[in-house]
Formats: C-alpha cells, structure tokens, sequence
C-alpha cells in the first residue's frame, strides 16, 4: 500500500516538475511572474485532448507538435505584450495584474470552448506489475519525458550558446548587453522556451487526468509551490521539488479525504513562503 | 519643505481645486440619496442597485492594501467568503441570538483577526511572493471549508437560511457600509495614517527608516480592508439568505476587484469607484448577452491598463489636467 502510494506520488512529481519549469524560467530571467502558468497548462491540454480525440492522433505525436507550437506562441506574447513592460519600473508588479488579466481570458475561452464537464483520453499504455506494484504505463512514460526534458534544459543552461546566454541576461540585463548579448532577443527565445515546456507538460497533464478548465488554479499552485521550492529556474531543483510536492500530496491522501488533495500544494506554498521564501535550491541567476 | 510664493495663478488654482473637491463630495452625497431611495421607487431593481454597491465596497476594500500600501492581493475574495460564512454559520448553523442587523457588522471582526493571523507572516513578502500566498490561502481555505462537516459549514451544499430573508433591510445595510467605506477612504487620503501607507508602497525601506512603524501600518490596512470584504460578504448573505462555496470564493471576484481598482486608479479615493461601477454596468449588459465574453473582458481591460494606461483612469485624466493631481488623490 504505501509502496504504492509512494510510487504514485514519485511519477506524478515527474509531470509537476516540468510543469512549473516555464514559469520558473520567465520568472527568473526577466521578472516576470506568469500567474496565468496553470491556465495555459490546461490550455495545452486542451489542445492534447482536442488533437487526440478529434483527430485521432497519437498522444505522444500531439505531445510532439505542441513543443514549436507553444514556442511561437510563447515568442508571440513576447513580442505583443511583455517587451513593453520589461522596459519599465517595477515590472514583476505590473507583470503580475498583466498575467492576472491573461488568466481571465484564457480560462473563460477554455470555459466557452469545452465546458466545465471533464474530458479524458484514452488511457495508450498498459500497467505493468512489477514486484506486487501496480505501474502504470502512461505515468511512467509521463515520468520519464518530463524529467527527461527537465533535465536536458540543465545541459541547454550549461552547455550551449543560448543557454549560457539566457543564463547572462538572468544575471544582469545590463552586462549581458555589453557583452554583445541582446536581451530583448533571449528574453524571448526563454518565452518561447518556457511555454514550449507549458505544451509538453500540458500533454502530460492531459494524459494523466481527467481535464476540467478549473484545473488551472491547482496547476498554478503547484507550479509556484514547486518553483518557490526548487529556486527560480533551477531545473533540478524543479524536478527535485515537483517529486517532493508530488510525494507530499499522494501521501496526504493516507491520512485526509482525497478531495484535500490540491490544498497540499497551497499550504506548503504557504509555509514555505513563510519559513524560508529564497527557496532550497538556487536560482538561475545566481552563478 | 520649499515655501511656495503666494501668486494670483497659485491662488486660483487653489480655489479650482477647491471647487473641485466640494464637487467630488456633493456627488458622492448625491450618489448616497441615489442609492439610498432606490428601495422605495417603483420599478427599480433592488439586485442592480444591490450588486452595484458591493462592487464599488470590495474594490474600495481592496484599493486599502493593494492601492495604498502596494502589496497585490490575488486572494482578497477569501475575506469576502469568510464574510459569508461568519454569517452564515453564526446565523444558519449555530443560531446565534445577536440580531442580524448587528451579527452583520460585528461577525466580520472575527475575519478581521484572522486577516491578522495571516497577515502577520505573510505581509513580511514582497511583491509577488505575497500575491501568490493569498491566491494560495483562498484556495486551500475554500477546500477546507468545503471539507468541514456539514451540520458546521453545509459542505457543497451551501448554508440556505430563507428565514432570515429581508432583502430591503439588507440592501441598507450595504448602504450604510458603502458610505462608512467611502468615508473612510476620503479620510485615509489625507490623514497620517493614509501618507503612512503610501511611503510604504513608495519604498518600504526608506519609510521604515524614517520613523513609520510599518509593519503596524501595514497589518491594520490589511485588517480594515479585509473587515470591509468580510462585511460585503456577510450583507451579501443577509441579502439573498444563502451562502456556497462554490460562489464566494471564486477567482472570478478577485478578478473584478483587481480590475475595478487597476481600471479607476490604484490608491486614490475616486479611482475604484470609478473602475467599479463602470466595469459593473459593462458586466450587466455583457452577461444578459454574451455570458462567456464577461470573464475575458475583465482580462482585457487588465491588459490595456497595464500597458497603456498603468495609472488608470484617475491618473489618465491627472495627465491631462494636471491642477486635479492633488484633489482626485
């Protein structure tokens, strides 16, 4: 039984982390806090089901298409909205009501578009039974695409041009541009890049629950208690923190109702803002 | 301070301004008799009129913490929720003696000192952070509430209290609460208090070296502003005699609230009104129509805020008659 609930907790933890990577990333790079993350989530996996379900395609090719999809659009918000508030004072407030306002209008067409009734998809893998615990397939596949891209994003940071770029413009817009860097330039391809992850992991989202547009406020939540905890933009502190978070609500669901579940995410948010708002993990920008 | 040379222009714009200040309050009592007879004309809809004050009292309710002292509050619909259900559960599950008319006004201080208790920790983050805690301690109090049994807080079922129902008698409620809110906030604007939580939005820092005791300043705004949306939300359920989880801690709320005040002017005493009532009376004819189109359109009206008129209307205007900038503050 608690072999199983960890296990559970363990994969779903995998799917939280790359969740919360798009916000953690903007948020890290150019102050700017998304508060609609967890809509746009569920807006990608809305498009996953929609894809798999009027099209018939696989979900794992849906999964494929949505990653330049959400890169375009991701680019696109940058260049219409957010460069025009970066170059101001006080941007992480003025980013937070702009966000608030994107939130309304993506969960209200998502309310128009699909209802408030939950769709899900046919579940593609089998579960295995691997020494008296049930695996399920779709889950470990979740699992093992989201911390694997998660951890890939840490070998982009470390390894490559744009990486190391984006990682600069995090530091210091200012000596980022003296160094010949364009910040504007970085700062969206890290748009681009975060909501790229969006898409992935709203396919995951979507392969694993049912979909309901309400969704997005757990989703948000969880994605800020994982980005508080992993350190803005840290890759492995968001994969690390998406399995604490996953593991911390799975396990809850031994001692509470099961309908508490999402409240995890808010209260350990909420206590983690107060006992130690800089995080466990470093943020990108430092380094 | 620099001394200002007595000059006919100074003078004149002097008594302008005061002109403009007596204007402002003579439509503010006339907007109190407006709302206050709505009752007995005929063929008035009390739900309008009802609905209308309570978007102007939540968004002055919010314009207390997120206007004046600069922290963002995405959860501020809780203290509204709690409202509801301090009624709600005195008045519907514990049948508590004291009179609703009084409970009404008197419940909301027990939400008051939980914004306290809150308040406490969380108005030590800044920015973000503290936006993030109350979006986050709405939603676990809403599935906490949610989770109470029954017989105390009515599950998802809601607390229905028909007999309580006196729709008139509410609805003076709220006037009176809109009035003592709008007084208040006329108050703030040029008390110590008022500046006090200004120089904190301004830079906490600095005010905290000289001499402004913030944190004190900052867990009393946050105090009278969530009395005053736990008081909206106790009326409210005094109106229509019912309270939901599902209703008085939607997102949705807050939503309006953010818009109202960021649409008018954040942290000046005209500003959310304004934003308020115009965005009310849109709301009102999008939803009959379009029921879909009304939650975007806040978003929109947010997005255009931010990025063309980030001061709002008040300071839209300000920009253009400058010699109002002292009075519409």
């Amino acid at each position: 039984m608690e072999a199983q609930v960890l296990l559970n907790g363990l994969l779903i933890g995998g799917v939280y982390g790359i969740a919360a990577l798009g916000l953690g990333l903007v948020w890290g790079v150019m102050s700017v806090v998304n508060v609609s993350h967890g809509d746009m989530l569920i807006f990608f996996a809305y498009m996953t089901w929609v894809m798999v379900s009027l099209q018939t395609l696989s979900p794992f090719l849906a999964l494929v298409i949505l990653i330049p999809v959400g890169f375009l659009l991701g680019m696109g918000l940058y260049h219409v909205l957010v460069r025009h508030l970066i170059r101001r004072s006080e941007v992480e407030l003025m980013s937070l009501v702009l966000f608030f306002g994107i939130s309304a209008i993506i969960y209200g067409i998502a309310a128009y578009l699909w209802g408030s009734d939950f769709r899900s998809l046919p579940i593609p893998l089998p579960t295995l039974q691997i020494m008296g615990v049930a695996v399920p397939g779709t889950r470990l596949a979740a699992f093992l695409i989201g911390g694997g891209l998660v951890l890939g994003l840490r070998w982009f940071f470390r390894k490559t041009y744009w990486g190391k770029a984006i990682r600069a413009v995090a530091q210091s817009r200012n000596a980022a541009r003296a160094l010949g860097i364009d910040p504007d330039r970085v700062s969206a391809v890290s748009f681009g890049i975060a909501l790229a992850y969006a898409g992935v992991a709203g396919a995951l989202i979507a392969l694993i629950s049912p979909l309901s547009p309400s969704l997005g406020v757990a989703y948000a939540g969880r994605s800020f208690a994982v980005v508080v905890l992993g350190g803005l933009g840290n890759p492995v502190g968001a994969l690390v923190a998406g399995i604490v978070l996953g593991l911390a609500e799975s396990l809850s669901t031994l001692w509470i109702t099961f309908s508490l579940s999402p409240a995890v995410a808010f209260v350990l948010l909420f206590l983690v803002l107060i006992v130690r708002p800089q995080g466990l993990f470093k943020p990108l920008r430092s380094r | 301070m620099k001394t200002v040379e007595e000059t006919p222009l100074l003078t004149e714009r002097r008594d302008l301004a005061r002109t403009v200040n007596l204007v402002l309050i003579g439509a503010g009592v006339v907007a109190a008799v407006v709302f206050a007879l709505q009752p007995v004309l005929p063929g008035t809809s009390l739900v309008f009129w009802f609905n209308l004050m309570k978007a102007i009292v939540l968004a002055l309710s919010l314009n207390l913490i997120t206007g004046y002292t600069g922290y963002i509050d995405f959860g501020h619909v809780v203290f509204y929720g709690l409202g509801t259900y301090v009624a709600g559960i005195a008045i519907g599950m514990l049948g508590v003696v004291v009179p609703v008319p009084m409970w009404v006004f008197i419940g909301p201080l027990l939400v008051a000192a939980i914004a306290v208790v809150v308040g406490l920790p969380a108005l030590r983050l800044r920015g973000a952070y503290f936006a993030i805690a109350m979006l986050s301690f709405n939603a676990a109090t809403r599935l906490i509430i949610l989770n109470l049994p029954r017989d105390f807080a009515g599950g998802a079922f809601g607390i229905p209290t028909p007999e309580i129902y006196d729709p008139h008698a509410a609805y003076y409620g709220m006037v009176g609460l809109l009035v003592a809110v709008a007084a208040f906030t006329v108050w703030l604007g040029n008390s110590r208090f008022g500046v006090g939580l200004k120089s904190i939005r301004d830079d906490e820092v600095a005010a905290s070296v000289m001499g402004v005791r913030t944190t004190r300043y900052k867990l009393a705004a946050f105090a009278v502003s969530a009395y005053v949306a736990a008081a909206a939300g106790s009326i409210d359920y005094w109106f229509v005699a019912f309270t939901s989880n599902e209703l008085v801690f939607a997102n949705v709320l807050t939503v309006e609230m953010v818009a109202g005040v960021f649409l008018g002017g954040a942290g000046t005493t005209v500003g959310p009104v304004l934003g308020a009532g115009v965005l009310y009376l849109v709301r009102d004819f999008l939803w009959v129509r379009f029921p879909y189109l009304y939650l975007p359109m806040f978003g929109v009206v947010l997005v255009i805020v931010v990025l063309w008129m980030p001061r709002g209307i008040v300071g839209f205007v300000e920009d253009r008659v400058p010699w109002l900038r002292a009075k519409l503050k």
